[in-house]
């Protein structure tokens, strides 16, 4: 078990220090000429206008809610998946049924226009 | 290096990232920065998690906490317009808290390390698990005897099964409470 987990602590390691390197190399070898235009905000090769801390729109909130419902869903099916074997039918209709009842609230939002950018 | 000081190791990193992610939390001179330092605080408690032998509820605290929570919290501060660009929400009462919350500390501290705790010796790593009693662990493949106690090795596959055979209505009601708070947050936002 602990063997599993050294694992992952390696893959950490190595998902932190390959862009580190990639960064410390690129610091290493270009040269340092800063200019008004090279320090100004890139945002699409056009002009920023206003400031960048402003009140973002409503639907980033909402999006965010469906995300985090859907998401304590999935940690629900890992469970489930990995005793399946073991399970009789009947734990198949429990889970469509807990798909089936949040399906319903996708449908609801999606009437509601909840998923529509407006 | 022995089991044991790979645990405390891991255990000392994972506590100083919790704890130094939540420092940053109350020291950051933004909120929308204090949410990124809670990011970090998240991982280090999913780290205590593993050396607690609960890899499962490790997993659950990245994918719900870092993941979506994080998210949201982000996207909370991004919409209430006072708070973006409010800096220095300290209110220069750090010493009155220093002198509050050293002796709570102190005695919280001294109280947790006299405490008789029921830590059951299978629960450490590396024979991480879940301690179930004679009668359950009959019932499951795998189940290793250690000392008096019953250990299941992997406890996903055990959580799956008690949640579909013996608490499948509390399984069922979780659905009909997601479904509530998403039509909530539905109505909510439109209004």
């Amino acid at each position: 078990m602990v063997d599993n987990w050294g694992f992952i602590a390696v893959l950490t390691l190595v998902a932190f220090t390959v862009p580190l390197i990639g960064l410390a190399l690129s610091w290493l070898l270009r040269p340092h000429r800063p200019g008004p235009i090279k320090q100004t905000t890139y945002e699409c090769g056009l002009e920023t206008i206003g400031d960048s801390w402003v009140q973002f729109k409503v639907q980033y909130y909402l999006y965010a809610l469906i995300f985090v419902l859907f998401d304590v869903e999935t940690v629900f099916l890992y469970p489930w998946a990995v005793a399946f074997l073991g399970l009789p039918l009947f734990a198949l209709v429990e889970m469509v049924i807990f798909l089936g009842i949040l399906a319903i609230g996708l449908i609801y939002a999606w009437r509601k226009g909840a998923l529509e950018w407006v | 290096m022995s089991q044991q000081t790979v645990v405390q190791l891991v255990f000392g990193v994972m506590a100083a990232l919790s704890l130094g992610g939540a420092m940053g939390v109350v020291m950051a001179r933004t909120v929308f920065v204090s949410a990124l330092w809670l990011i970090l605080s998240f991982v280090g408690v999913a780290g205590l998690y593993i050396t607690l032998g609960a890899g499962f509820l490790a997993v659950i605290q990245v994918l719900v906490y870092v993941g979506a929570i994080s998210v949201l919290i982000l996207f909370a501060i991004m919409l209430t317009e006072d708070v973006m660009g409010d800096e220095h929400p300290n209110n220069g009462q750090v010493g009155l808290a220093i002198i509050l919350l050293t002796p709570l500390i102190f005695l919280l501290g001294k109280w947790g390390f006299t405490a008789n705790w029921p830590v059951k010796a299978a629960a450490i790593l590396p024979r991480s698990g879940l301690s179930v009693d004679a009668a359950t662990a009959a019932a499951l493949p795998g189940a290793l005897k250690t000392g008096d106690a019953f250990l299941v090795p992997d406890s996903v596959a055990y959580l799956g099964r008690v949640l579909m055979t013996e608490h499948f209505l509390a399984f069922e009601v979780v659905s009909v409470v997601l479904l509530v708070a998403l039509v909530g947050a539905i109505v909510i936002a439109r209004d």
